[in-house]
């Protein structure tokens, strides 16, 4: 019974400390080039980025998709941002689905790849 | 029904010592009518306080966790603490001038004023006056709540932006606000010029497809677009920590309820966090990560606008993350588990979001490009046919 657990136990484990690893580079992007005044931990998750919650501004969505690409090598479709940028795990989401779907046209294309 | 044409409510409930309006008769009418044109719902037991004096500034400080660098006329959320770091109330703080307004729901309003007195004495100069004795709140919800008030106060409405208020009359407060993700006003009454305010926005409510709607739809909706309830999951003996509104609170001043409030944040062990499934939860379902039990449901209800179910999840801290579609929840009583999804809050995407008051009406909502209320399978807009 354990044994069957194992694999899905361990891609558990894998798939947490990814999303962990992402949140804390964004709560960094937050506090380092937004200047979200609030010790880490104290950034809530699920607040809202704008209005309430850390109160961003427009100015500081731009900054904070520009800070996003370039940390994480993805870019953030325009067309979803209203969406994606509701709050901290909305744009981890958008985040990973990106890093995901970099990764798939990489394995699906590899010729191509290796060509470009 | 009233004089004003005001349906009587098919069920009501008591909130914080009021009766109010559970629903009408179909609590899935009426978040439809909230997501889709305009609700509106009378807040009787909303209470405002109104605080001046001298020493206002020096007694707010103690009294609410959150900073006060607010501008005349804006409004800000934040709580009223137990000294626990328990959330007590569930309040907005208003810049009135001189004064302060003190929005909160959760507490009976002899209650609130009694909290207040108590933690404002001692100073020479702080005054309470109860702005809701003799007055109502009609709550107006929906996507289209600000064309509704443009027709009764004019098209400069329209620039008023969330969480501001101001006074049409002396004696009147309307608040741009709510609890719904989607456009929201509250208006505070007196109580005898109500029920001719009601009428006027009934007598708009075939064009703007105006309807009553009770607090079961707006918790519907403040659960889909993750605004706490403190009649909820403010009453299972969390604080701010755990809830996920450390944002209402600036650690750096003291307040009541800081103490115990920084000594949980040093020791947290659990966060909450949005849940979805497609099966019914229940409270105290066990929240599982294969044979490990990592936290348990709070409060799920039906999500009337997107189907299946939502719900708030308290789990252990490392595994408190969206994105997780392997846990499942077990029942008590069952041995049934449940497959569940973690996902980012909220759980809608708001029809609000879409519409510009500059160029929508209601009666060209279809031309909206609205990409639909789920978030999870969001279509890009110009995508589909």
């Amino acid at each position: 019974m354990q044994a069957q657990h194992a694999p899905a136990q361990t891609a558990l484990t894998a798939q947490l400390a990814h999303r962990t690893q992402l949140v804390d580079r964004v709560k960094q992007i937050l506090i380092e080039d937004l200047h979200v005044d609030r010790d880490p931990d104290a950034i809530d998750l699920d607040a809202p980025l704008f209005g309430t919650g850390l109160a961003l501004d427009s100015v500081d969505a731009l900054e904070l998709v520009v800070a996003s690409e370039t940390a994480f090598s993805v870019r953030l479709p325009q067309d979803t941002l209203r969406s994606s940028l509701r709050t901290l795990n909305t744009l981890v989401d958008i985040i990973i689905a990106e890093q995901q779907r970099a990764n798939s046209n990489a394995n699906s294309n590899p010729a191509e790849e290796a060509q470009s | 029904m009233s004089s004003s044409g005001w349906p009587k409510p098919a069920v009501e409930m008591q909130i914080d010592g009021v009766e109010i309006a559970a629903h009408f008769g179909s609590v899935q009418d009426e978040v439809r009518t909230i997501r889709n044109a305009v609700g509106l719902t009378r807040l009787e037991h909303l209470s405002c306080l109104r605080l001046s004096g001298r020493d206002v500034l020096r007694g707010l400080e103690q009294l609410v966790p959150c900073d006060l660098f607010v501008r005349d006329g804006q409004l800000r959320q934040s709580l009223l603490l137990r000294p626990d770091a328990t959330v007590l109330a569930d309040i907005q703080l208003g810049n009135d001038d001189d004064c302060w307004l003190l929005i909160a729901e959760g507490v009976e309003r002899q209650q609130l004023i009694e909290h207040v007195r108590t933690h404002s004495a001692g100073l020479a100069d702080f005054q309470i006056e109860d702005l809701s004795a003799g007055r109502t709140t009609l709550s107006l919800n929906g996507p289209f709540a600000w064309e509704l008030m443009a027709e009764m106060e004019g098209e400069e409405i329209i620039a008023f932006p969330y969480l501001s208020f101001y006074r049409p009359r002396p004696e009147s407060i309307y608040l741009r606000t709510g609890k719904t993700g989607e456009f929201g006003y509250d208006l505070l009454v007196p109580r005898a010029e109500a029920e001719a305010l009601e009428g006027r926005i009934l007598a708009l409510a075939d064009e703007l497809e105006i309807a009553p709607v009770g607090m079961l739809a707006l918790w519907c909706c403040a659960l889909e677009n993750w605004f706490f309830n403190v009649h909820r999951e403010g009453r299972c003996g969390l604080t701010p920590v755990e809830l996920g509104l450390q944002w209402r609170v600036n650690y750096d001043k003291e307040f009541v309820g800081g103490e115990a409030l920084r000594a949980r944040r040093r020791d947290v062990t659990q966060r909450i966090t949005a849940l979805r499934s497609a099966e019914a939860l229940k409270p105290g379902d066990s929240i599982m990560a294969a044979q490990q039990t990592i936290g348990q449901v709070l409060h799920a209800e039906p999500s009337l606008t997107l189907g299946g179910w939502v719900g708030i999840g308290l789990l252990d801290m490392a595994y408190a993350h969206s994105g997780i579609d392997v846990y499942r929840a077990r029942r008590a009583d069952g041995p049934q588990a449940i497959a569940i999804e973690t996902v980012s809050a909220p759980f809608v995407n708001n029809l609000s979001l879409y519409v510009n008051p500059q160029r929508h009406s209601i009666s060209d909502r279809e031309a909206i490009g609205f990409p639909g209320p789920d978030r999870a399978t969001p279509t890009r807009p110009g995508s589909g046919t």
